[in-house]
């Protein structure tokens, strides 16, 4: 989740901002800016914005996604638009970046007058998820931060990376080779996750303002909560009153294998194996459905037991979680990020949750949250 | 990580460097079995990205 005092309302406290998000009295004023190659400004266009949405599937390959209705054309394919709100009271205001986007589907309402345009854009993902052409090695020795600022120099996406510098200097034990084959599909954004997942990082994303990013994975279970969401507090609350949750143990796996590659060894329980089995705890344990349902055992690229454990966790908590899941109307919450943990307090109960995907109305409307419930 | 036949050339004998058809980069190959293969000779390979490809034999 974006910090509530970062720029460009930076000198607002956060106790300010979060009064404009949770304010009854609030105007909201939608913008769009057009940004040059580099993400820097060109120019503000928000007189052309009508109307329009900024989305986030925390799950999808590219994540953000933007629907505007426009009243000019701009170089489709090329410019890059980044729309934003500001929350405002009459006595302070605060701007909130929405996210950088590439528009790649123009269709023009020719009956209107001036013309519109009702556009699709991208996150700045949608640049690295192309094709990569070629076969692409890098080879042992080369630390994965390297490997991994190259491709972004290489296609001068003119992003910042910012890479939590926890594992900066673990190099490649092997050689890590995306050979072209027949019908190859391997995009460089494949390539930098399957760099990113061998030390444990998660997958990269775009933030709000178009720079790449990626932290080590950790449990959402263990991550602080960013925002409170509370239904009962009717000073602060901006949940809906519609609200939907869907619990799901269908096909629940509760036990667990996972295999590192490569190895030079026989893979053995602790050396190359790392199996999990859920006996007890919570609504898919082995004892609350009396049976043992085994997940296909998986694969996984790491680059030592421990990444390869940490992996394993990630996807174990991952298969859990998916048993519960909310789904929630929410006024604008523009300091949404990527995969934010919210606590969600509703009927006396109360979840720890990650968002998996949220949707900003930029008039202000009420939008759809998916939250899962990570506590299970 | 599916695994995918293709074809190849040797482009170093020692360590193993292989081609695939199509490609204009090079990368270190594995072996079965501790085979030998000649600079320029026609491989068949399986890739299994992110590892290293596989050279599985010969062409004949």
């Amino acid at each position: 989740m974006q910090s509530l005092t970062q720029a460009p309302r930076q000198n607002l406290t956060a106790a300010q901002v979060k009064s404009l998000i949770t304010g009854s009295q609030v105007q909201i004023t939608p913008g769009l800016e057009l940004l040059d190659g580099n993400n820097n400004f060109v120019g503000d266009i928000s007189s052309t914005l009508v109307s329009g949405t900024v989305e986030r599937n925390c799950l999808a390959a590219i994540h953000g996604t933007c629907n505007l209705v426009l009243e000019g054309a701009v170089g489709w394919g090329v410019d890059r638009l980044r729309p934003f709100m500001v929350l405002s009271n009459g006595k302070i205001s605060a701007r909130f970046n929405l996210g950088v986007f590439v528009i790649q589907t123009p269709v023009a309402n020719l009956a209107e007058n001036p013309i519109t345009y009702s556009v699709t854009g991208y996150d700045l993902l949608c640049f690295l998820d192309v094709p990569v052409g070629d076969t692409y090695a890098v080879t042992s020795g080369t630390t994965y931060f390297t490997a991994i600022q190259s491709i972004i120099s290489a296609l001068n996406i003119g992003s910042n990376l910012y890479l939590d510098g926890t594992l900066q200097s673990s190099t490649l034990p092997n050689d890590m080779v995306w050979a072209l084959t027949p019908g190859s599909t391997t995009t460089w954004l494949d390539i930098i996750n399957d760099l990113l997942g061998s030390i444990n990082y998660r997958n990269l994303w775009a933030d709000e303002n178009g720079n790449f990013r990626s932290t080590p994975a950790v449990l959402p279970s263990t991550r602080a909560v960013e925002w409170i969401l509370d239904t009962s507090d009717n000073t602060q609350n901006i949940v809906a009153p519609k609200r939907d949750v869907t619990s799901d143990v269908f096909d629940a796996h509760n036990w667990w294998r996972f295999v590192r590659t490569p190895m030079t060894t026989k893979p053995v329980e602790g050396a190359g194996i790392y199996t999990v089995q859920n006996t007890s705890t919570g609504r898919t344990s082995q004892t609350a459905l009396g049976r043992t349902i085994k997940a296909p055992v998986q694969f996984l690229t790491a680059a030592d037991q421990t990444s390869l454990t940490a992996q394993g966790n990630a996807i174990v908590a991952a298969d859990q979680r998916v048993s519960r899941t909310f789904t929630i109307s929410l006024d604008p919450l523009p300091v949404a990020g990527h995969l934010d943990i919210v606590q969600f307090k509703d009927n006396g109960s109360s979840d720890i949750c990650q968002v998996d995907s949220w949707v900003t109305d930029l008039m202000g409307k009420s939008s759809q949250w998916i939250l899962e419930a990570v506590n299970a | 990580m599916p695994e995918i036949q293709t074809h190849g050339t040797v482009t170093q004998a020692s360590p193993l460097r292989v081609l695939c058809d199509g490609a204009t980069v090079d990368s270190s190959a594995a072996v079965l079995n501790a085979a030998t293969y000649a600079l320029n000779q026609r491989v068949t390979i399986t890739t299994r990205d992110p590892l290293v490809p596989l050279v599985i034999g010969a062409e004949s």
